[in-house]
């Protein structure tokens, strides 16, 4: 399953998308930001046939317009005076900040679903392993829980209806107790089989070293130095391009022009190298199979 | 050894606080133009102390699978209520953990019931938020345990709905700022609260009938283990 961007250790892949979202939220450039928007979407489609994106992509568009719709409405900053809404001023400014906002909270939006598919919990777990290591012990333990209750709970409901415990049946509040009967069982069992879980670790020695090793099998090979390399020094050439307000877009109090000079033209190369880093990797390895 | 730890425990707290207020003397001299960056900044330092203190901690592994398994008993409360849509005992379960295992447990619970069932469910920008939300509506409820407050059944059932409320308007909060509003007004704030007003209620109810019909005998169950074994003393 693991293939194209997936594929990558999951080091340069989680630093892509936290940085990604970063810079998505403070950078305003209209084509930056329409790039990583299209960017991502492309990304979606490389990666599963965007099935994914198609679940949820009609709530995210729907918050996208409603940003768009309410911003000149609420927000009355901007010089540009459009027309009058019941007395209140429809600025320009607002409706290109609202735009703007709607391709940066769609961007985010749409690059977790791929985030999703490319860190998947176990690479999450990973990641967070050496820094904090209780803290994902537990995570890890709670996620291998959930499933079993999910389970248990199913199997005391069946045994519970024959006794006449029925969470479908009945006025809303029996329906509640006897929901309530279900969860009270649920608890005594599993709070019982955590402390013979327990036991049983210490039996095998947990707690008596004091570092506890954990097994992983994700090294760092040449090819993904070479991806952390190219993230590291375009993401980093964006965000000094930021601090230097190089391919600043102003929007308040009046929106400027597009112009293309010099250091704009730099900034946007940068953010086409930056951008096209995982659809580059995709397709190298759509290339490859053809 | 048992020193080192320390040291690095206090290290680590020096720095997130550093970086908490370096963060808020920037929002509050800019322009609030990143407010979105921002806030996720300052939420997730301010989780970090928990964290910390939590990996520092001597703990046995009763204590570690039994929070582990009452994380994942929160984030799958709902499955014994599928026929009944909107009662969700999560919240329940984690204030109830709180009250007998005091604060640091009550958050760690509820953080990671939260980040559990995200990873099941998927990870998006909203995982930190409620991952706060949780962890401090747990934190909150050990804080108080001992107080006559919350004894009292009519206090307990105040504090559970007030924290339905509370929930629901953390979360409004991130939602304004992923849209990251430059006029985030009362106006506005009010405006978010008014159209969750029904979700938050119904969260704040749930808490209630939950807290009248079944905290008695809930503490009684974890109470129970907690002195047959004699855990997290």
């Amino acid at each position: 399953m693991n293939r194209g961007f997936a594929s990558l250790h999951p080091a340069p892949c989680f630093l892509y998308y936290v940085s990604l979202v970063l810079l998505v939220m403070v950078i305003y450039h209209p084509l930056f930001l329409l790039l990583a928007l299209c960017f991502q979407i492309s990304l979606n489609i490389m990666q599963d046939g965007g099935k994914r994106l198609k679940e949820s992509i009609k709530f995210y568009i729907f918050l996208g317009l409603l940003i768009v719709l309410i911003n000149p409405f609420i927000s009355h900053r901007g010089q540009t005076i459009l027309f009058y809404f019941l007395d209140n001023p429809v600025t320009l400014e607002a409706i290109i900040y609202g735009i703007a906002m709607m391709m940066s909270l769609l961007t985010i939006l749409i690059s977790f679903v791929s985030y999703n598919m490319v860190i998947t919990p176990d690479k999450f777990m990973f990641l967070f392993s050496s820094l904090l290591p209780k803290t994902v012990f537990v995570c890890m333990m709670a996620m291998r829980f959930v499933p079993v209750l999910k389970r248990r709970s199913q199997d005391i409901a069946l045994v519970q209806k024959t006794r006449g415990t029925d969470t479908t049946t009945g006025s809303f509040t029996q329906r509640i107790k006897n929901g309530i009967q279900i969860m009270i069982i649920l608890i005594t069992w599993s709070l019982e089989e955590a402390i013979i879980t327990s036991r049983s670790m210490r039996a095998r020695g947990y707690g008596i070293t004091k570092y506890r090793s954990s097994y992983f099998d994700y090294k760092m090979t040449k090819s993904d130095w070479a991806v952390l390399a190219v993230i590291i020094f375009s993401c980093g050439n964006l965000f000094y391009f930021w601090y230097q307000s190089i391919g600043h877009f102003q929007i308040y109090p009046k929106v400027s022009a597009l112009t293309l000079d010099i250091r704009t033209g730099l900034f946007l190369v940068m953010s086409f190298i930056y951008l096209s880093i995982p659809i580059v990797i995709e397709g190298a390895e759509k290339l490859r199979w053809l | 050894m048992q020193e080192r730890k320390t040291h690095a425990g206090k290290n680590g707290l020096i720095l997130t606080i550093a970086g908490f207020v370096v963060i808020l003397a920037l929002s509050i001299s800019g322009s609030g133009d990143y407010i979105m960056p921002i806030s996720f900044a300052l939420m997730i330092l301010s989780m970090v102390p928990f964290y910390i203190k939590f990996e520092k901690k001597e703990l046995d592994a009763e204590e570690i699978v039994l929070i582990a398994m009452i994380s994942a008993l929160a984030a799958v409360g709902r499955v014994p209520f599928a026929a009944l849509p909107s009662i969700q005992p999560t919240s329940f379960i984690i204030i109830m953990t709180a009250m007998t295992f005091g604060k640091e447990v009550g958050f760690l619970a509820g953080s990671t019931a939260a980040l559990v069932s995200n990873l099941f469910l998927g990870q998006g920008p909203w995982t930190p938020w409620q991952m706060l939300s949780w962890g401090m509506m747990g934190f909150t409820a050990g804080l108080l345990k001992d107080t006559h407050f919350i004894k009292s059944k009519l206090g307990l059932c105040f504090f559970g709905f007030a924290w339905g409320f509370l929930f629901g308007w953390i979360m409004n909060l991130w939602f304004l700022f992923l849209f990251q509003m430059k006029d985030i007004t009362w106006k506005v704030l009010l405006g978010s609260c008014i159209a969750s007003f029904k979700f938050d209620l119904n969260h704040a109810v749930c808490n209630i009938i939950f807290i009248l019909l079944f905290s008695d005998r809930f503490t009684k169950i974890l109470n129970r283990t907690k002195e047959k074994y004699g855990l997290l003393k």
